[in-house]
C-alpha cells in the first residue's frame, strides 16, 4: 500500500527506518513476507511492484535502487513504474533505498524523473551528521544512550565523539559495549571510553591536534591515517587546511566569519569553529609548519626523499 | 620428535577468562555480556600478536557452549569444554583465513552456517587472521555477518584490522587487545619457570619480556628455547643475547648510544659483534634507521603515546627517553636521512661491509657538535668572536622582533674597537684566549667541553680596558651619572671576577659607595659581564694604580624606535654636567625611555602587524591578502 523512499549516506538510519517497518510484519512468516532486491532490472522491478503477499498479513519489499539514478528509464518505462506504484497491492509495503557511499560527497540527481516520482511518496533523506556538528552528534548519542538505559557523563559523550567520529553505527556499537562495561549500574565515564572504545582514524582530528600544537597526538593520528591513505594525499589535504587557517588567523581581526568563509571557501560555522580553535595558535608557527610541509612536498615530488612517510612526519615534528 | 612434548606457550595457554594475562577491560566486558545474556552475533578481536585474541575467542566459545553455561567459568570437564581444549569441537569451527581466503571458502562456510549446532547451544565460527580474506570473500560473508542465523556467532581475529572492510567492522562488536605490560609478562614467566623448574634470573626474565614487545607468546617461546640450554647455573641475560643472535633492542641501544656519544671505537666494536653474528649490512642499517625513527617519536611524544606508536614496551621507552635527552630533534632527523642514504648506497656497492663501517663512523661524526648551541658557538668562532651568540637549549622559535630601547647588553663580552688590535702579538692573543675561555666555562657549565674555544683577537691591554669602560658607560641608564663617571672616574680593573674603579674625590666616592648612583653602576657592570652581583670596588686613586691612558669613546647605543620625544627626566639632581655632544644625544634618548614606553608598545604592535602581514603575503605571493 505504502511506498517509502529512503536515501542518503547514513545507512544506519536507513536500516533503523526499515526495522521500524519490519516490526509490522508477522514474525512467523518473516522469511516469506520480507524480501530484498538489489537494483532489479526493469521487468523484475515491475513484477516486484505488482507482487502479492504469499501468506496472511503484510509484505515488505526493499528495493535497493542506487543504480536507477545513473541510468535512464525511457518515458514508457517511467509511466509503467508510476502506474505500478499507484496501483500496488494494499498489503504490500515498498521501500526504495538509495544508500550513498559514506564520505563520498555525492548526492542523488534530483532532476531525474525517477527521483521526482519517488519523492512524491514518503521520501526521507538520511544524511550523515557532519563531524563538526558536535552538538548534534552529542544529542544523538545522549538520546541513544537513554534508549539503551545507559547513564553517560557529558564529558564522556564528547570524548566518545572525538574518538569514534560521526559514524552512527559505530557509535551505537560502542554504546552497547559501554553498557556491558557499566553493568550493573555504573555511569559511563571518559576513562571507560578511553579503555574500551575504538579509536578511528580521522583527518580532522589529526589537523585539529596540529592546530593546537599537540604534535604527539597528531603523530598518532597520522600513523592511523597512513594505514589507509598515501602520505601525499594527507599532505595535500593538510596544505589546503593550513592555507585556510593562516588566512583565518591573519584576517580574523579585520573580517567577519562570513567574509572569511567566502575568502576560504568554507561555511561560516566552520570558520567560527576554526577561529575558536586557532585562538591559542601562533600565526608564525602555522607559517613555519606550512613552509616545512611545502619543503617536504618538494622533496617527495622531486624524488629526493628516501621515505615518503617519514618525510611528512619529520616535516611536522620539526 | 617426542610426541609428548608440548611447547610451553601451548601448555600454558589460558583456559579461563581470568587466566588471560592483562586485557582486563575485555575480560570484564565479555564476562558481563555472558552474565547479561547479551551475546552479539559477531565479534572482532584485534591487537598485536601474542596478546590473547585466539585464546580469548576459544575461552569465550567454551563459556557459551559449556553444558553448565553460558557461564563465565566453564567447567572444563564436559564434552564441549574438552573438545574445545583438544581443538576437536563439533560446533566451534576454527578457520585460518590465511589459507582459506578465496570466495569459494567463504561460500563453504555460508553453506554450513544454516545448519543448527549439533550438540551445543551455539555454532561458533572463529576466523583467525581474517584480514587475509579476499574482498570478494569478505563481501560474500557480509550479509551473513549482518544477520546470521539464530545461534550462530562469528568471532573474527586479526592483527591488521585496517585491512578488514569497514562494512565488516561496523557489523561486529570490536575489542582492541593491548600489549601486555612487562611486569605482567615477567610475573607470568616466573610462574611458568617455577612450574617447569627452569633456573632463570629475574633480570633474564625482564630481558625476555623487553625483547618481546608486549607479546606473551614470543616471551614464552623464548623461555622454552632457553629451558633446553640445560645449564646448572641460572640462565642469565648473556645467555639470552647469545641465543637471540639477531639485533636485539639492547644491542641497538648500545650502538646508537656510541653513535650519539661520537664514540667511534665503541660503535665499530658493537658493529663487529652484530656483523659476526650473521646480520646483513643492509639489515643492520635498516634496524638502526627504525631505532632512530623510534627515538624521534620518543623525543617528541609523551610516553603513553610513544608506546602506542613505536610498539615498544615501557622499559624500552624509558631507556630511549634517557637517550633522547642527549640529542635534538634535528640531529635525529639528520641521522635518519643519513641512514636512509647509506642504505641506498649499500645496495649498489660491492663491498658492503666497508661501507657499513664508513656509515657508522659517519653517523657518529654527524652527532658530534651539531646541537644548535654547538653550531652557534662554532658560528661565533667563525665570525671572529666579538659577540657571543645566545645559547638555545631547544630549537629556537621564530619570535616577533621587539624594538628595544637599551642596547643589547647581556651577550656582549667584548667589543672590537678597531681592526688594528687584531695585529697584536700572538703570545698575548693566546693569553687572552685562555682568559676568555675560562670565563665562558664559568658562565655556562652546560656547554660541551669538546668544541673549540672562541678565538679572541684582543688582549687585555689598557686599550681593552678603555673599550670595556666605554661599554660600561654606555650601559649606564642615567645620563648625568654617565657624564659624571666619564669625567671624574677611571677604571683600574675591569674583569668579570673583579671591577675596580677610582673616583676623583670623597664626595663622589660617597655618592658611588653609599648613594643612589651605586645601584645604577652595579647594574651596568652586571650587564657588561652578563652576571649578577659582580664584585665591584669604588675607591680613591692610589699610588701604583695602573690607569690606562687614552680617550674613552662611548659607543652609541642602538637608537630606540621612539615615535615622539618626551620630557627629560628631572628626578635626578644634575651635579655636574659637561658632557660631550654624544652624551647629550644619549641623554635625550635615555631620559625619554620611561615616558616613551607607551609609544614603544604602539610601535611594537605596528612591527608585529607589518611582520605578520609581510610573512603571510610572502607565503601567498601577496595574492590572497591583497
Amino acid at each position: 500500500m505504502a511506498v517509502y523512499f529512503f536515501y542518503g549516506d547514513e545507512d544506519f538510519n536507513i536500516e533503523k527506518e526499515i526495522d521500524k517497518l519490519k516490526k509490522g510484519l508477522d514474525k512467523n512468516f518473516l522469511e516469506m513476507s520480507f524480501k530484498t532486491y538489489d537494483n532489479p532490472k526493469f521487468p523484475d522491478l515491475i513484477s516486484v511492484l505488482r507482487s502479492q503477499p504469499l501468506m496472511f498479513g503484510k509484505m515488505l519489499v526493499v528495493i535497493k535502487c542506487l543504480d536507477y539514478f545513473t541510468k535512464t528509464f525511457d518515458d514508457k518505462q517511467i509511466k509503467e513504474i508510476e502506474s505500478a506504484l499507484e496501483n500496488n497491492n494494499e498489503n504490500l509495503d515498498i521501500v526504495f533505498v538509495a544508500e550513498l557511499p559514506r564520505d563520498g560527497g555525492k548526492k542523488l540527481d534530483s532532476r531525474k524523473k525517477i527521483f521526482k516520482i519517488l519523492s512524491k511518496y514518503n521520501a526521507k533523506e538520511c544524511a550523515s551528521i557532519p563531524s563538526y556538528k558536535t552538538a548534534e552528534l552529542e544529542d544523538w548519542v545522549k538520546r541513544e544512550a537513554k534508549a539503551k538505559s545507559l547513564k553517560i557523563n557529558p564529558d564522556a559523550v564528547t570524548s566518545l565523539i572525538i574518538q569514534v567520529g560521526n559514524n552512527l553505527r559505530q557509535l551505537d556499537g560502542e554504546l552497547e559495549k559501554l553498557k556491558l562495561m557499566c553493568y550493573p549500574d555504573k555511569v559511563a565515564t571518559k576513562e571507560m571510553i578511553k579503555e574500551i572504545c575504538i579509536s578511528n582514524e580521522d583527518l580532522f582530528a589529526f589537523s585539529d591536534y596540529l592546530m593546537l600544537g599537540e604534535k604527539d597526538k597528531a603523530l598518532l593520528e597520522y600513523r592511523k591515517l597512513l594505514e589507509k591513505k598515501y602520505p601525499l594525499e594527507i599532505l595535500s589535504t593538510l596544505q589546503t587546511m593550513l592555507r585556510r587557517w593562516i588566512i583565518i588567523k591573519a584576517k580574523s581581526s579585520e573580517l567577519s566569519p562570513f567574509e572569511l568563509g567566502k575568502l576560504t571557501g568554507q561555511h561560516e560555522y566552520v570558520v567560527k569553529l576554526s577561529i575558536q580553535k586557532l585562538k591559542k595558535t601562533n600565526l608564525k608557527d602555522l607559517v613555519a609548519m606550512k613552509k616545512n610541509l611545502t619543503e617536504a612536498e618538494y622533496r617527495i615530488k622531486s624524488g629526493q626523499s628516501f621515505n615518503v612517510e617519514d618525510e611528512v612526519e619529520n616535516a611536522f615534528l620539526k | 620428535m617426542n610426541e609428548k612434548y608440548i611447547p610451553l606457550y601451548r601448555k600454558y595457554r589460558p583456559q579461563r577468562l581470568e587466566e588471560v594475562v592483562g586485557q582486563e577491560h575485555i575480560k570484564k566486558a565479555l564476562a558481563n555480556a555472558i552474565e547479561m545474556n547479551k551475546i552479539s552475533h559477531a565479534y572482532l578481536f584485534t591487537g598485536p600478536r601474542g596478546t590473547g585474541k585466539t585464546s580469548t575467542a576459544r575461552i569465550f566459545a567454551k563459556s557459551l557452549n559449556c553444558v553448565n553455561g553460558p557461564t563465565v567459568n566453564p567447567c572444563g570437564e564436559c564434552e564441549n569444554c574438552r573438545d574445545i581444549t583438544n581443538s576437536v569441537p563439533m560446533d566451534v569451527i576454527e578457520i585460518d583465513a590465511a589459507s582459506n581466503r578465496k570466495v569459494e571458502d567463504a561460500q563453504n562456510i555460508l553453506e554450513k552456517v544454516m545448519y543448527a549446532p549439533v550438540n551445543s547451544r551455539y555454532k561458533i565460527y572463529i576466523i583467525d587472521e581474517v584480514h587475509m580474506l579476499s574482498t570478494t570473500a569478505f563481501n560474500a560473508l557480509l550479509k551473513t555477518l549482518e544477520e546470521p542465523p539464530k545461534n550462530v556467532i562469528f568471532i573474527l581475529a586479526t592483527t591488521e584490522v585496517h585491512k578488514v572492510l569497514d562494512t565488516i567492522k561496523s557489523r561486529c562488536q570490536r575489542f582492541d587487545f593491548r600489549r601486555i605490560t612487562t611486569d605482567d609478562i615477567v610475573k607470568h614467566l616466573r610462574y611458568i619457570s617455577d612450574s617447569e623448574k627452569i633456573n632463570i634470573t629475574d633480570d633474564a626474565l625482564s630481558t625476555i619480556a623487553k625483547n618481546s614487545a608486549g607479546g606473551m607468546r614470543d616471551s614464552i617461546a623464548l623461555l622454552d628455547q632457553l629451558s633446553v640450554l640445560g645449564t646448572k647455573d641460572a640462565i642469565t641475560t648473556d645467555d639470552i643475547n647469545s641465543l637471540l643472535g639477531r639485533i636485539s633492542f639492547d644491542v641497538l641501544h648500545g650502538l646508537s648510544d656510541c653513535i650519539l656519544d661520537s664514540d667511534h671505537a665503541g660503535a665499530v666494536e658493537i658493529l663487529e659483534k652484530i656483523y659476526n653474528s650473521g646480520n646483513e649490512p643492509v639489515q643492520i642499517l635498516q634496524n638502526l634507521l627504525d631505532y632512530f625513527k623510534n627515538l624521534l617519536v620518543v623525543k617528541n611524544c609523551k610516553p603513553e603515546i610513544s608506546i602506542e606508536i613505536t610498539q615498544l614496551n615501557e622499559l624500552q621507552i624509558a631507556d630511549m627517553s634517557k637517550q633522547a635527552e642527549k640529542v635534538e630533534t634535528h640531529q635525529i632527523i639528520s641521522l635518519c636521512d643519513k641512514c636512509a642514504s647509506y642504505i641506498k648506497d649499500l645496495k649498489s656497492t660491492n663491498n658492503p661491509r666497508l661501507w657499513l663501517e664508513i656509515a657508522i663512523i659517519d653517523l657518529a661524526n654527524l652527532a658530534e657538535n651539531t646541537k644548535l648551541e654547538d653550531l652557534q658557538a662554532r658560528l661565533s668562532t667563525l665570525e671572529g668572536g666579538g659577540v657571543r651568540a645566545e645559547v638555545y637549549h631547544s630549537a629556537p622559535r621564530p619570535e616577533i622582533p621587539r624594538p628595544v630601547a637599551a642596547p643589547q647588553k647581556k651577550e656582549i663580552y667584548y667589543q672590537t674597537e678597531n681592526k688594528n688590535e687584531q695585529t697584536e702579538p700572538p703570545v698575548e692573543e693566546k693569553k687572552s684566549s685562555e682568559t676568555v675561555k675560562a670565563t665562558v666555562k664559568e658562565e655556562n657549565h652546560q656547554e660541551s667541553s669538546d668544541f673549540s674555544p672562541m678565538p679572541v683577537s684582543k688582549a687585555s691591554s689598557g686599550g681593552d680596558i678603555l673599550s670595556l669602560w666605554g661599554e660600561l658607560l654606555a650601559n649606564i641608564q642615567s645620563a648625568p651619572t654617565r657624564a659624571l663617571l666619564k669625567q671624574w672616574a677611571k677604571p683600574v680593573k675591569l674583569q668579570a671576577d673583579e671591577v675596580v674603579i677610582t673616583v676623583k674625590n670623597d664626595m663622589l666616592l660617597g655618592q658611588f659607595v653609599t648613594g643612589s648612583k651605586k645601584a645604577v653602576l652595579q647594574k651596568a657592570v652586571d650587564c657588561l659581564f652578563n652576571q649578577e652581583n659582580t664584585n665591584m670596588t669604588i675607591r680613591l686613586p692610589q699610588a701604583g694604580d695602573d690607569i690606562p691612558q687614552g680617550n674613552v669613546t662611548v659607543p652609541k647605543p642602538k637608537p630606540a624606535p621612539v615615535v615622539k620625544q618626551s620630557e627629560p627626566d628631572e628626578n635626578e639632581n644634575i651635579e655636574e654636567v659637561s658632557a660631550s655632544v654624544e652624551v647629550s644625544e644619549d641623554e635625550s634618548e635615555d631620559s625619554s625611555e620611561d615616558s616613551s614606553e607607551n609609544s614603544q608598545k604602539a610601535q611594537t604592535f605596528e612591527d608585529i602587524h607589518s611582520d605578520t602581514v609581510n610573512m603571510v603575503m610572502d607565503l601567498f605571493d601577496g595574492k590572497v591578502i591583497d
